[in-house]
């Protein structure tokens, strides 16, 4: 017992060397932009304006949300931490969140930040999630691409769009005139939805009934098969190849968020100058009169109750965690410097208002292409990776030919039934 | 000093008789038989007993504290076909790995055996794909069956055995087929090193009176070399076959266990489960349950492995 | 070996031999000559075999843009410090299976040995918690301690396998000059088990290198991360696919230990010989 009482003993000791935590009060900030090493700078530069000192820790995004509830779990430091706005729902699940509502006072924040986007933060009622930054996921076009094919304007229908993609593979043989997602299961189902919603479909109806099994989801597997088979589209592709293709004018149209341009301009090697050729358009339709959808996204900041987000025992926008988040996401030159430096547009509606954003065609553009967005359908479940899974992996196996599209959405129906149960 | 050759005088040596041991000497051998235990108990046991009693509850971000549910959790194991399906891909994993590397390590092991110019260059140079981080190695290979800038699909459509471009990655069979390919050549220059060790232990007398008799090299190999071999069989065989069913690092890596859930083998299943999907219950419980079919399979190795002793 | 003088002879054994050297070294090739490939040249539809220009970019931008040198000093202390751990725990328990004989040997023999069955990642789920119970969580000394998980049993049954070709008399001759047991360990069976305990210490030290689960698990700081999930967060993950940085930086990555396998080849495979393989 006493040789175990010591081994522990140095164990902890040795812990204590290993893992020292400096006494100085911070912030503790989980977040995923800074595991890109070049981001590392412009994150430091905006968190060095709040005046508060952070322990910034970096996951991918894919590791995020497994961070998270580990950190939870296991009562690690975490004052904060960076979200998905589609994750939202999720993370609901976890205890000592705070409602932003209570720290800063809801009228405070609807007079600073409009309705629509403090709701991407909102999950039954409570503003749990801060508005980071927002946008929305829509349809990018290379129009360097397009000219080369000849074509001049933006396709509105989908007939148009195939249309449109096959003069861009006769001109560019070697091209995927569309890069769409192929791999990667959030990917892939969030390209389906945005193609379902493009063919008047839902996965759940206006009554919340499950209605995925339905002419719009067959013809939708099918329109995505039929680009594959036709060499439109490419397997393998995720947004980081799709985003190369895009830069290196292999590829004409993909979904991406407002950051696209950005890579566009690395990957193209040409910098700004390459702007011009990244214009924004509405998702094409299956019929003229339908209405276009983008879908929602943007980061949220998730706060939790800990020592350093109260004053005295209670909650308070004085506290440390409250005046980090206070000042990434409500101070306007906070909000522009990130708008400047990465492309990711603000939520205040001053600093949206401001002529540096304003002024901006792109952000005009992108604005006008996001028809009626709406939330991705299943990241708003419980459990919300299993149903991704799901209609991904049927998805996929119509796109290799494995199923048909009937056999497909009636499986989907089926599996998603069964785990709402 | 060369203890291998030794191997005969230790072997007609039994180990003390029953009895004859001193108490210090027991107390001795136990005293050092404890850190290992120690290590095993906290690090193996423990977690593995606490993941059983987990396999009873309902633990998910949902559920603050487990809920106990009895057997549910294993219910819905056994019924849902594509977690079940999980055994199946493993299997192939496993065994066509296991049977790959076997085949190629003992060949190349052969090759290397011979005395050749450059032959130590080759024999340093073959422990590369060993040594590069099995991250790297799962880049290397997506990278050379990139569906469109890949050399492979060059060197398949210069040869003209294909007419189009195969999306390894994105195809069932591909992608399994690039999971074993790249586990394989990864685990080759481990394998042929058992291989070259047992070469090393042949009796080389044997083989010259072989050929004098007339034996050709196939014939020498089949007769003499394979049977001397046996116990390295045996050795690799569980070596590799222990080794790919935990495989995670290059399965996560190239494909994630997809396309669909073409190469979802229980490792990955496991992690999805665990930290994707966030029911510990279910993870755990495809655990237990992954243990106790592995069981026979490892009573049988060991025991094999033993029967020498 | 073999008799290599008819020309079938000799075609069969260069053709197998060019077969499979092919399938060995021809990845490390093109990983090589894809780092030095130009985005420009590496992305084309009919590759260059050999570079039209040496390119450097990508060796300059893994060593100045990341903390690949940081990863890489954590993967090598994080992998040596643990192999060396397991072979001592293992030899210590060698030892007492090879020349010891008590009541539950067999059985705890077993035990030890049937560990590698137990999946890592159901493991993980309680070493987590448990290393954070003694705040060893996102800890180089965290991980190296799991990292004993991955290679003692197998380790154990070749320290075991070693020690049993020792002769007895070795032993009982240096007790009967009255020497102690641990004497007889450190000063006689260590010394001649040199090449096994090499073997068995780069064996380990392979499982914690190439490890990705826990320490993409157990590790969330930048300063802490180690090289397999820091190449795969900077090169290839959700945003970015960066094959020519990917390669550049999996090169430097693997240098160091190269150098130090390409030294210690010969042991490894005389520790392979004399020990695992009777």
């Amino acid at each position: 017992m006493k040789t175990k009482k010591r081994v522990l003993s140095s164990l902890v000791f040795a812990a204590s060397i290993f893992g020292a935590h400096a006494a100085d009060p911070q912030v503790t900030f989980l977040n995923w932009v800074t595991a890109e090493p070049s981001n590392q700078p412009i994150v430091q530069g905006l968190i060095d304006q709040t005046g508060v000192q952070a322990d910034v820790l970096s996951s991918s995004w894919g590791d995020m949300q497994k961070n998270v509830f580990l950190r939870v779990r296991t009562k690690q430091e975490l004052d904060v931490f960076q979200s998905s706005a589609k994750w939202l729902p999720t993370f609901a699940q976890l205890p000592n969140l705070v409602d932003f509502n209570e720290v800063y006072g809801q009228e405070y924040l609807e007079s600073l930040i409009s309705p629509a986007v403090l709701a991407s933060g909102r999950y039954k009622g409570k503003q749990y999630g801060m508005p980071w930054n927002t946008g929305s996921i829509s349809l990018v076009s290379n129009t360097k691409v397009l000219q080369q094919a000849g074509i001049e304007n933006s396709p509105t229908t989908i007939d148009e769009f195939v249309e449109t993609l096959k003069a861009v593979k006769t001109a560019q043989p070697e091209s995927t005139p569309y890069a769409m997602m192929t791999k990667g299961n959030n990917l892939i189902s969030s390209d389906f939805q945005l193609w379902l919603w493009a063919h008047g479909g839902k996965i759940f109806d206006e009554n919340d009934k499950l209605s995925v099994n339905s002419k719009a989801t067959i013809d939708t597997l099918n329109f995505m098969k039929n680009l594959v088979d036709e060499d439109l589209a490419s397997l393998d592709v995720d947004r980081g190849a799709a985003r190369r293709m895009f830069g290196q004018g292999n590829t004409a149209f993909y979904f991406d968020a407002p950051v696209a341009r950005g890579f566009a301009r690395d990957f193209s090697g040409e910098g700004e100058k390459y702007d011009a050729y990244v214009v924004p358009v509405q998702t094409p339709v299956l019929s003229e009169e339908m209405t276009s959808h983008s879908m929602e996204w943007g980061h949220l900041l998730i706060m939790l109750k800990t020592p350093n987000s109260t004053v005295d025992g209670s909650l308070s926008k004085e506290s440390l965690s409250a005046k980090f988040v206070a000042g990434l996401t409500m101070n306007d030159s906070v909000q522009l410097d990130y708008f400047t430096n990465s492309g990711a547009i603000p939520v205040t509606q001053s600093a949206r208002n401001n002529p540096l954003v304003t002024q901006e065609k792109y952000i005009v553009d992108w604005n006008e292409s996001l028809g009626l967005p709406l939330r991705n359908e299943l990241s708003v479940l419980k459990n919300s990776s299993n149903y991704i899974a799901v209609v991904s992996e049927e998805t996929q196996s119509v796109i290799l030919g494995k199923k048909t599209a009937e056999e497909a959405a009636a499986e989907m129906e089926k599996r998603i039934q069964r785990l709402l149960k | 000093m060369d203890i291998a050759s030794r191997k005969t005088v230790g072997k007609q040596q039994p180990t003390n008789a029953k009895g004859s041991l001193k108490r210090s000497d027991r107390r001795f051998a136990y005293a050092i038989l404890v850190p290992a235990m120690t290590a095993f108990l906290i690090m193996v046991a423990y977690p593995f007993f606490d993941a059983m009693s987990m396999s009873f509850f309902q633990y998910t971000i949902y559920d603050l504290e487990p809920i106990f549910i009895g057997f549910d959790n294993f219910v819905a194991v056994l019924t849902d076909p594509y977690v079940l399906g999980s055994w199946l891909t493993t299997a192939i994993f496993v065994v066509g790995t296991t049977l790959l590397t076997m085949t190629l390590g003992l060949a190349w092991a052969l090759l290397m055996y011979q005395d050749f110019k450059g032959r130590g260059v080759m024999r340093t140079l073959t422990l590369l794909p060993w040594i590069l981080p099995s991250t790297v190695s799962a880049f290397v290979w997506a990278w050379m069956l990139n569906g469109k800038y890949g050399i492979v699909n060059v060197m398949l459509l210069g040869a003209g055995f294909i007419d189009s471009p195969i999306q390894f990655l994105s195809e069932d069979i591909g992608a399994m087929l690039a999971v074993i390919l790249t586990r394989t050549w990864i685990s080759i220059p481990l394998f042929m090193s058992f291989f070259l060790a047992g070469l090393q232990g042949m009796d080389y007398q044997q083989i010259e009176a072989a050929r004098i008799d007339g034996a050709g090299n196939l014939r020498i190999v089949k007769r003499l070399i394979l049977p001397h071999l046996k116990p390295v069989f045996l050795v690799t065989g569980a070596l590799g076959m222990i080794g790919n069913l935990q495989q995670f690092d290059i399965i996560y890596a190239l494909t994630g266990g997809g396309p669909v859930r073409a190469t979802s083998v229980l490792s990955i299943e496991v992690f999805r489960q665990a930290f994707e999907n966030w029911d510990l219950g279910m993870a755990s419980a495809i655990g237990v349950l992954w243990v106790f079919t592995l069981m026979p399979i490892v009573i049988f190795y060991l025991r094999s492995l033993f029967k020498e002793d | 070996m073999f008799e290599l003088r008819s020309w079938k002879a000799k075609l069969g054994f260069t053709v197998l031999l060019l077969t499979i050297a092919f399938f060995l070294f021809f990845p490390v090739y093109w990983a090589l000559i894809s780092a030095f490939k130009s985005n420009q040249e590496l992305y084309r539809l009919d590759p260059t075999l050999v570079p039209n220009e040496f390119f450097w970019g990508h060796f300059v931008s893994a060593i100045t843009d990341g903390n690949i040198l940081l990863q890489l000093k954590n993967s090598l202390l994080t992998s040596t410090s643990s192999a060396l751990l397991n072979a001592s725990l293992a030899a210590l328990a060698g030892y007492s299976f090879a020349k010891f004989d008590y009541p539950a040997k067999k059985p705890l023999m077993l035990l030890i040995l049937s560990a590698q069955m137990f999946p890592f990642g159901v493991l993980l789920i309680s070493i987590y918690p448990m290393l954070q119970a003694v705040n060893l969580l996102d800890t180089k000394l965290g991980l190296t301690i799991s990292y004993i998980v991955f290679a003692l049993p197998v380790s154990t049954y070749m320290m075991y396998s070693y020690f049993k070709q020792i002769p007895n008399e070795l032993i009982e001759a240096a007790k009967v000059d009255g020497a102690s047991n641990m004497t007889i360990f450190r000063r006689i069976v260590l010394p001649i088990s040199l090449p096994a305990f090499i073997t068995v210490t780069l064996y380990a030290f392979m499982w914690s290198w190439n490890d990705l689960l826990y320490s993409m698990t157990l590790i969330t700081s930048e300063e802490n991360r180690t090289i397999g999930p820091g190449l795969l967060l900077r090169y290839i993950n959700e945003n970015n696919a960066d094959w020519g940085g990917a390669m550049a930086a999996s090169f430097l990555a693997a240098a160091p230990v190269v150098m130090v396998f390409a030294i210690l080849q010969k042991q490894f495979i005389g520790g392979v010989t004399s020990g695992a393989v009777k």
